[in-house]
């Protein structure tokens, strides 16, 4: 896993949508191998469409997105989980009737199931919670507990690259605090993409900050350049109109 | 009390226990194809009515290769499994993915024509006759207090139990099982597992079908083979499935006892007409007290 031979993702002029409806116009993105990188913006801006664009849930119209070099576009979904893609989506989506072990094991389904022990050990050491509810369904864990589990996936995937869909949503700061802290930990040498709604955590977790409206890239720079309220308020603005 | 109607009361209980005997093993083949119809209802969001018409065919392969040609049943076995799971895929790859997930009527309704279509193509590779497979199948009776217990039926409810059993260690222990309970919960979330979609739809039809061709031999070795024979039981499993629940797959096989045994009970003890109407009356029941079946849950819409 580690970072020079993990190859960076990059997104040359993506435009994509559902339907009719044109989500992205012509987005670029860069995430160096190594790097963490958030991506901002209003409702509606296009933020998880980009992750889904990379993923191949929705289909790319024009432009390239590449990781480490090989094309992601055109492929199946399945392919690019199998390329070392792992997305961990808005809203969990944790295998509801399986168990806290059957949704970490099912994550492994790219290498045929085999040899999870080790990841499952590294996601119960990091999330001691999720050892306590082993055994449990999943959907009967809570909100924060599910969020644990889709991370503990990710985990188990092995991935080149994370891209994580408001890891925060409906949590209480505390526990957002923690999730982040561990996440920084679990992919310490992976390159990955955060959406967030909530800016000054994502700025705290990244180096590099794309702020989206409208489905364009309306700023980027390092987070440093972002950390003052006002230039970020200057992004959304500039945003907005 | 009420008295009894005929005979001692010694009578009236081995006539009750006949009657749950014989039903649990008719049960047993309704729970099979019952899990045919749920296994792809809890997948693929559709039912198929064509179960009936593709075991049916396959198990005219079956007497075709084993009977006809005279190569035995476990040649014909092999073949008609061939034929089952080839038929599987071929419905998968050519009416299934071209037709899209997510919409079932328009999947009930292609799967309907596949019925008439598949009938007819019975009819005219295998003639409109009525035939006896032969299966071999013990005959006799054994008499356990009273209650006689058919030697070839009880093979078949052998047989049904492990294919039940066979299916749930599939679905549980391999890969490709765990990837279809993944995708039956939630196709996205399993796609973003690396679980691809069209693997798990062909598997689930190919299985789907597996099944559907063991519970037609099974029909067909205590009755006849003949162009559309299956198409009561078909009624009688898609009834078991409901009951269960459409997408339980353990409700699909208990919902195949209970009605074997309601049938039976009612065999022994209603007017003809109620157990003709059986199904259609627990269908009703269902619906109008428990619309989830005994082990289903109505679905919720995610966000």
């Amino acid at each position: 896993m580690a970072a020079d031979e993990s190859g960076g993702l990059s997104l040359r002029g993506v435009t994509a949508g559902y339907g009719r409806s044109t989500v992205l116009h012509g987005i670029d993105i860069e995430v160096r191998p190594g790097q963490k990188v958030a991506i901002l913006g209003p409702n509606g801006a296009g933020k998880t469409t980009v992750l889904r664009a990379v993923s191949g849930l929705v289909g790319v119209r024009s432009g390239t997105i590449t990781l480490g070099g090989a094309a992601l576009t055109g492929r199946r979904p399945d392919e690019i989980v199998k390329r070392g893609v792992a997305h961990v989506p808005q809203g969990r989506r944790v295998f509801p009737d399986f168990t806290v072990e059957e949704n970490l094991r099912a994550a492994a389904y790219s290498r045929g199931g085999r040899d999870v022990d080790d990841d499952v050990a590294r996601v119960l050491d990091a999330f001691p919670r999720l050892r306590d509810r082993f055994g449990v369904r999943a959907g009967f864990l809570s909100g924060g507990e599910q969020q644990m589990l889709a991370i503990g996936r990710a985990v188990v995937q092995r991935p080149r690259i994370v891209l994580i869909d408001e890891m925060s949503l409906g949590l209480a700061p505390i526990l957002i605090k923690e999730l982040y802290g561990r996440f920084d930990r679990l992919f310490a040498d992976v390159p990955a993409v955060i959406v967030e709604q909530n800016p000054s955590v994502a700025l705290e977790h990244c180096s590099y900050v794309y702020v989206l409206s409208n489905g364009e890239v309306k700023a980027s720079g390092p987070a440093s350049e972002f950390t003052s309220h006002e230039r970020l308020m200057q992004a959304y603005a500039g945003a907005a109109d | 009390m009420r008295q009894p109607r005929v005979g001692s009361p010694g009578v009236a209980v081995s006539t009750l226990l006949q009657a749950i005997v014989n039903g649990l093993m008719t049960g047993s083949v309704y729970a099979l194809l019952a899990l045919s119809i749920a296994l792809i209802f809890k997948t693929m969001d559709t039912v198929n009515f064509a179960t009936a018409s593709m075991g049916a065919f396959c198990a005219f392969l079956f007497f075709q290769v084993g009977t006809v040609l005279g190569l035995g049943w476990g040649a014909g076995l092999a073949v008609a499994a061939a034929g089952a799971v080839v038929l599987g895929w071929a419905v998968e790859r050519g009416i299934v993915r071209p037709l899209g997930s997510g919409d079932l009527f328009r999947l009930v309704l292609a799967t309907m024509g596949l019925d008439i279509v598949l009938n007819n193509a019975t009819q005219i590779f295998f003639g409109s006759g009525v035939q006896n497979i032969n299966a071999p199948l013990p005959s006799g009776g054994l008499n356990v207090g009273g209650v006689n217990v058919d030697l070839a039926r009880l093979v078949i409810l052998g047989v049904a139990v492990a294919g039940a059993v066979v299916l749930a260690l599939v679905l549980r222990y391999t890969n490709l099982g765990v990837g279809m309970r993944a995708y039956a919960q939630d196709p996205q979330a399993a796609t973003l597992m690396g679980v691809p979609a069209r693997t798990v739809s062909r598997w689930t039809w190919i299985i789907s079908s597996l099944l559907g061709l063991i519970a037609a031999i099974m029909v067909a070795s205590v009755s006849v083979l003949s162009v559309g024979f299956l198409q009561g039981t078909f009624i009688s499993a898609f009834t078991a499935a409901v009951l269960g629940g459409l997408s339980s797959l353990p409700g699909a096989v208990a919902g195949g006892f209970v009605l074997g045994v309601l049938e039976a009970l009612s065999i022994a003890y209603a007017p003809r007409a109620v157990t003709i109407a059986l199904p259609v009356l627990i269908i009703l029941v269902v619906l109008m007290i428990r619309p989830a079946g005994l082990f289903g849950r109505l679905s919720a819409t995610r966000a």
